[in-house]
């Protein structure tokens, strides 16, 4: 009975992580470049598990199987396996909470070299400063520190709202996380936007930010901040992070 | 949801999703090795000299370049072929690093300083090699193992000597079931204690103290011990803390993650001792350290 459970499991592994590659539920996860590693994990668990639930059936004793099958302890080594299964199975993907993005933030949210995100630097001097994502901003203030040759500049992008403490109670970040391997390496990054109707915007909410740059003072230094000419509530995006 | 659940799933999930394809492939290598490579053709290539012996199984991770979660299944199939458990020790701990991914990824994420991924192989070479050939001075290597994997190896033994009772495609099936089940069990309460302390502690408890050249090398092991990162990328973690941590720390992260964290640990449970445990993180944090000592004193 243990192995039909166990091939099982394998089965339903298999069929969980299909589901999440088919329907793009994979990138709330994992980077793209593990997406090929994934499928091949899928494919095997659901060979194995299908061939082994074949072989587990052929094996099987019926007799000893009845007296299993409602048994509770047949089923307590398997728990956990379950426990993540129907969680899996019942909740759709989600992204990291603001709190997670709090907790991750290092304050300066401009963040974020070159070498951590994988695109070309270059290609960000080819567009105009309202097609930038923040992952364009970040590439650029990787490698321009020059404060002043921000100010002034229009910003469009798409993010969520998170607070940090180290900002006041007026100002609050639009961001995203930026993921190198797997959501365990996810890192906040966004702009800062000053807002006096900042008490409208409610954390983990998505928003299209739009505005420009202005240089501010905190604690003797200077810092870029956003202020807001519109800031509209959207959809979550299809793809919500940053590779 | 409440936040902290819906990061707790969130990341108890991805650890999860990540992590499986490479067991995955661990397991198939664990199959193959037990259905095709006779235990004696192992004994025959490890040389006799005691660190000779040990410098050569840190080399096996160059065939087998996956994450350190697939050498699992890995290493206990090789404790089932009667490896000594030095051995199989200086393979888990060298296997993640001393390979050609986790030197690509290292060399592509420090191309600033090529002697990072340098100091990380050699570094993790003398940790691993060094940590074995302590542990192979235990008389009784034995005592050093988990009853249950003793069963496990009588049990494969037995197999072993009763193989005409399946085909080899059906004792494939078992041993892949029995390997990825009980390794997967660990790994996903490994990503659950991971997911915890990820959820409940800040980052910033430990970013406050990276310029300081003995207090970063600490935060970094804590990090790395919590955080239970690939080694194929966690260069590129390391990497987004070059500008606020000392070099000598990442090159301690970098070495000390891959061997030891809350999910390794987790799975390796049920093979080794806690004794033996204890043993390869005290000693795989101090040389780590030293090492991250060294390069903050000496190298910059």
């Amino acid at each position: 009975m243990s192995k039909l459970i166990s091939f099982i499991i394998i089965l339903l592994f298999g069929v969980y992580t299909f589901i999440l590659s088919v329907t793009n539920g994979l990138g709330f996860y994992i980077h793209p470049r593990y997406y090929e590693f994934s499928q091949f994990g899928t494919y095997v668990c659901l060979f194995v598990g299908t061939a082994g639930i074949i072989y587990a059936l052929k094996t099987f004793k019926f007799s000893k199987a009845k007296k299993e099958l409602f048994n509770i302890k047949t089923y307590i080594p398997f728990t956990i396996f379950f426990i993540i299964l129907v969680i899996g199975f019942a909740l759709p993907p989600t992204t990291l909470s603001s709190r997670a993005a709090s907790n991750r933030s290092s304050g300066d949210t401009l963040v974020g070299s070159r070498d951590s995100l994988n695109e070309s630097i270059f290609d960000v001097f080819t567009k105009t400063d309202t097609s930038f994502t923040i992952s364009d901003w970040v590439k650029e203030f990787a490698v321009n520190r020059n404060l002043p040759s921000y100010e002034g500049r229009n910003v469009d992008v798409t993010g969520f709202i998170y607070r940090d403490d180290s900002l006041l109670e007026n100002e609050f970040v639009v961001g995203r996380f930026v993921i190198r391997c797997c959501i365990v390496d996810a890192t906040p990054v966004g702009v800062t936007v000053l807002a006096d109707d900042f008490a409208n915007y409610k954390d983990d909410e998505w928003v299209r930010l739009q505005g420009e740059f202005i240089i501010e003072e905190r604690d003797g230094a200077e810092v870029l901040r956003i202020i807001p000419s519109d800031i509209t509530i959207v959809e979550q995006p299809d793809s919500p992070y940053i590779y | 949801m409440n936040s902290i659940l819906q990061d707790f799933i969130t990341i108890v999930i991805g650890i999860t999703v990540e992590a499986m394809p490479f067991l995955i492939i661990g397991v198939l290598v664990s199959v193959i090795v037990d259905l095709f490579v006779k235990p004696e053709w192992l004994v025959r290539i490890i040389p006799q000299n005691r660190f000779l012996s040990h410098a050569t199984i840190s080399l096996f991770g160059m065939f087998m370049p996956v994450c350190e979660c697939g050498n699992v299944p890995v290493a206990r199939r090789l404790l089932m072929y009667r490896m000594k458990v030095s051995h199989v020790v200086t393979f888990l701990l060298a296997a993640p690093i001393i390979n050609p991914i986790t030197l690509i990824s290292t060399l592509e994420a420090f191309n600033f300083d090529p002697n990072v991924a340098v100091f990380r192989l050699v570094g993790a070479f003398f940790v691993a090699v060094g940590i074995g050939i302590v542990i192979s001075f235990f008389r009784d290597q034995d005592s050093l193992i988990t009853d249950s994997m003793k069963e496990d190896i009588l049990h494969c033994e037995h197999d072993h000597e009763h193989e005409g009772h399946h085909t080899k495609f059906e004792h494939g099936l078992d041993t892949f079931q029995t390997e990825f089940i009980n390794t997967l069990r660990l790994l996903i309460i490994g990503a659950m204690i991971a997911a915890l302390t990820q959820t409940l502690i800040p980052r910033s408890i430990l970013e406050d103290i990276g310029s300081s050249p003995v207090l970063s090398i600490i935060a970094m092991l804590i990090l790395a011990f919590v955080i239970s990162i690939c080694a194929n990328v966690d260069a590129f973690f390391a990497l987004s803390y070059a500008n606020t941590f000392t070099l000598g720390s990442l090159l301690t992260f970098m070495i000390f993650g891959p061997m030891i964290d809350m999910k390794m640990l987790t799975m390796l449970k049920n093979t080794f001792t806690p004794q033996l445990m204890i043993i390869i993180t005290t000693f795989v944090a101090v040389y780590s350290i030293i090492v991250g000592l060294l390069i903050n004193y000496f190298y910059l």
